[in-house]
């Protein structure tokens, strides 16, 4: 019924569609139905490059589901402030998509959509009614992009995989940490499939708009994680090389205790180490023997670190970071985010704003990773919607329901 | 317009500029996506990794096999940037070219005369991406910077510590995820184009990025919390959250458990029903309270036990349990074989080149590994002549004044 009546307006003869509905290139419509971190990270990537997204959840009542429910917990206790980090600027909306009338309506918004990011199980949209296999049918510019820990096929797609599931199966966390594999800190890895999924939906989203035809994409988690380890895989299948915690330790240069912080320094190139002994006030021991290359200095290891740290305990790390790119060492300092905030260069380039109004405190935090001359300075904080905030205008304007329509549907349930 | 396009982008030019890491695996993701990535190189100015990891005494410089991987899909011409003609060369492909890509220091290509504000004279809608460590722009932007340093600078290393309580000491994963970005910038400035009729100019820092990547920990800051980092494999409300060793040398399995129905699967699992009736472990706030009691008693478990084992175990109760794969793991494992991840193509040096597929499934138009990473200056002559039409003779002088090899 919804789609008969909603063909029915789009095909008015002379009524054009509303221009914000449009395929029009500078609002194009992204459907968020995605918890926790990845997908609405991609979201928020995609809200940055010009999409309007719109977040469809659940609405408060709906607890349980007839249908499977998706790997990641619904309802993840992660703290507030990844809410607010992410969700700037996206409008909200709730619907019961396992209700046949939500689905109705879910279709009848990615009717008008560019893109949709999904991060629900495997087979859980197609289960009603909402793969992009049914969507494409009246849509077929429509792209879906479908983020899981392991994909949609294979003997993994089943399983149940949190943030720190996911990231120890990427390979990356075997190398990382010391007494144990340690995953990234905070959210790293799903930022990293967040990103790693919103190259695929601009990628299938600028075809689509060259093509006249959308698609579905199939995006792990586990790949794309796997992708920024690809020298591993590549150095242990061509030439055997396996690397492990131990192997990939630096063998004298890395972290070193300043007198207010610490500083990591990587001087692996003789060039470099000979650069590094004029700054601990050592240059003779650059031609010495026991540390004339990369093999003999890792042989003698203590030695060196001992001699850095002599150094490094009589200087600040500003000192330290000073005088060591004097001499283009690569050496940086282990800011806190408060440091980091504070930091001369990043004040400079502006990278960190009050980006997001929460109560009454305009919050700082980083503004968009990518500087672009087209695109105007960071235009100031944003807020986050409250579920549902957006179900009038969206239900109302954008479908067109009548307010007896939604009147119904809220009182279903429904939204 | 409609366009046949067996790629996601179909007929893109990309002038790549890069070396290294972050560059060269930037312009690898637009390769996979089907552009079409023309490389500068020059023997004088080698990418390291045309060396790295090959046996002593290896003459060639084609059998670097991160090199080999890198630099998929990619043409290689071999132009010298120093002499006025090569310059004039690359300028020529610019302006025939849809993005330009560079990770130099800032300032490098302008006085190469390859700089935005030159290139745009000749090809007004270029797209420039420029990646390096600090930005193009702000006092530290001629800093040298590799992926532990830059992660350290922007805050996210100190975000979570280490089992041992240590910040983060950051490697090659790290240059990737700035890839990622990098080629997310390229992406949208190609979908604005498609708007606007205008290219653009692209700063990408790499410390930006891995900022970005800890939002949350900014905003909590802003709003007045000094919460303490999270050490380790731990979250901050759920236990157990960690990993627990199990059979072998360096062998791991992380397990998570959220739910209360989860802690009971896990219990039966562990032969601990007592727990799982246990009032101090009833729900996420009693089991992080106890959580050191917790990992004891899961580690007893595991210790003994396969890791990929553990994980049908578990999998099969529905814990979320999956081991910590090293890169072995990954190429032996069941399902990324299942899913085509590990593919082949033949080098004419290397010879069965192994490499991870593009990580994405398109559909409809496939991102694909189409050629080998190319030998140095393959297609020089190719691509100038087809490109810009320099015939055989000025290719002859070009050589002999030593602007091209």
């Amino acid at each position: 019924m919804w789609d008969a009546r909603a063909r029915a307006l789009n095909g008015r003869a002379g009524k054009p569609l509303r221009t914000h509905m449009t395929m029009a290139a500078e609002q194009p419509i992204a459907l968020e139905v995605a918890d926790f971190v990845a997908g609405p990270f991609c979201g928020k990537l995609l809200s940055g490059l010009g999409f309007t997204v719109v977040k469809v959840q659940p609405p408060p009542h709906v607890t349980g589901g007839r249908h499977e429910k998706p790997q990641e917990l619904l309802r993840y206790p992660e703290p507030p402030s990844v809410g607010l980090y992410l969700n700037i600027g996206k409008l909200s909306v709730t619907l019961d998509i396992e209700k046949p009338e939500g689905a109705r309506v879910f279709a009848d918004m990615a009717r008008r959509a560019s893109v949709i990011v999904e991060d629900k199980a495997p087979g859980y949209m197609a289960g009603l009614g909402l793969s992009h296999a049914d969507l494409a049918r009246v849509n077929p510019r429509l792209v879906v992009l479908s983020l899981t820990p392991f994909g949609q096929t294979g003997p993994y797609s089943k399983y149940k995989s949190y943030y720190l599931n996911t990231y120890h199966s990427g390979g990356d966390g075997f190398l990382q940490g010391d007494s144990t594999p340690t995953k990234g800190p905070g959210y790293m890895g799903e930022y990293q499939a967040g990103v790693n999924a919103a190259i695929a939906a601009m990628a299938a989203y600028y075809n689509a708009r060259l093509t006249g035809q959308g698609q579905h994409v199939d995006v792990s988690k586990q790949e794309a994680l796997m992708f920024t380890n690809r020298a591993l895989v590549a150095a242990y299948m061509n030439i055997g090389i396996l690397e492990t915690r131990k192997t990939r330790a630096f063998a004298y240069g890395g972290r070193f205790r300043c007198k207010d912080g610490d500083v990591i320094i990587v001087a692996i190139e003789n060039a470099q180490w000979a650069g590094l002994t004029e700054v601990i006030g050592h240059p003779e021991i650059a031609k010495d023997e026991r540390f004339k290359d990369f093999a003999s200095r890792s042989a003698n290891s203590k030695e060196i670190r001992q001699l850095v740290e002599a150094w490094a305990s009589t200087v600040t790390c500003d000192e330290a970071y000073r005088q060591t790119q004097a001499k283009r060492i690569p050496i940086g300092i282990f800011h806190d985010v408060g440091k980091a905030m504070a930091w001369p260069h990043f004040l400079e380039r502006g990278f960190f704003q009050p980006i997001v109004n929460a109560g009454n405190k305009s919050l700082v935090g980083p503004t968009w990773p990518m500087h672009s001359s087209e695109v105007p300075r960071w235009p100031g904080p944003g807020r986050v919607s409250t579920p549902g905030e957006h179900n009038e205008r969206i239900y109302g304007e954008w479908l067109d329901y009548n307010p007896n329509d939604l009147t119904r549907l809220a009182q279903a349930g429904v939204i | 317009m409609t366009t046949t396009m067996g790629s996601p982008l179909g007929p893109t030019r990309i002038l790549d500029m890069t070396w290294w890491g972050v560059g060269p695996c930037c312009t690898l993701l637009l390769g996979f996506l089907g552009a079409e990535v023309i490389k500068i190189e020059h023997r004088d100015r080698l990418d390291p990794e045309r060396r790295r990891y090959t046996k002593p005494g290896t003459v060639s410089v084609n059998m670097g096999p991160l090199f080999n991987d890198w630099n998929l899909n990619k043409f290689s011409l071999e132009v010298n940037l120093r002499h006025p003609e090569g310059a004039e060369v690359v300028r020529r492909l610019a302006a025939v070219s849809d993005v330009v890509v560079d990770n130099f220091s800032p300032g490098v290509m302008n006085r190469l005369g390859l700089g935005y504000d030159r290139l745009r004279k000749t090809k007004p809608d270029i797209i420039m991406l420029s990646l390096s460590a600090l930005g193009s722009t702000g006092p530290e932007s001629n800093a040298v910077g590799v992926a532990p340093t830059f992660a350290a600078l922007s805050g996210l290393a100190t975000v979570g510590l280490t089992p041992n309580g240590f910040p983060f000491e950051f490697r090659g994963a790290t240059d990737l995820t700035v890839s990622m970005m990098g080629a997310l910038a390229v992406l949208g400035a190609l979908n604005r184009r498609l708007t606007t009729g205008r290219g653009e100019f692209l700063d990408v820092a790499a410390a930006e990025t891995l900022a970005s990547m800890a939002g949350e920990a900014f905003l909590d800051h802003s709003l007045g919390q000094r919460l303490p980092p999270v050490i380790g494999n731990k979250d901050r409300f759920i236990a157990p959250h960690n990993l627990y060793p199990c059979r072998g040398d360096d062998a791991w399995i992380s397990i998570a458990v959220v739910t209360n129905e989860e802690w009971r699967a896990l219990c039966g699992v562990i032969g601990r029903e007592d727990m799982a009736n246990d009032a101090r472990f009833a729900d996420a706030q009693g089991r992080k309270q106890h959580e050191e009691h917790i990992d004891e008693v899961i580690a007893d478990f595991t210790r003994g036990r396969d890791k990929k084992e553990l994980m049908k175990l578990f999998q099969e109760v529905g814990v979320a349990a999956m081991p910590s794969f090293s890169s072995q793991d990954l190429c032996e494992d069941p399902h990324l074989a299942e899913r085509g991840c590990i593919q082949t193509i033949q080098h004419p040096e290397a010879g069965c080149v192994v490499c991870l597929r593009p990580p994405w499934a398109f559909s409809r138009t496939p991102a694909s590994i189409v050629r080998p990473a190319p030998l140095l200056g393959e297609h020089t002559d190719r691509y100038l002549q087809e490109l810009l039409g320099i015939d055989s003779a000025a290719l002859a002088r070009l050589r002999v004044e030593k602007a091209l090899v």
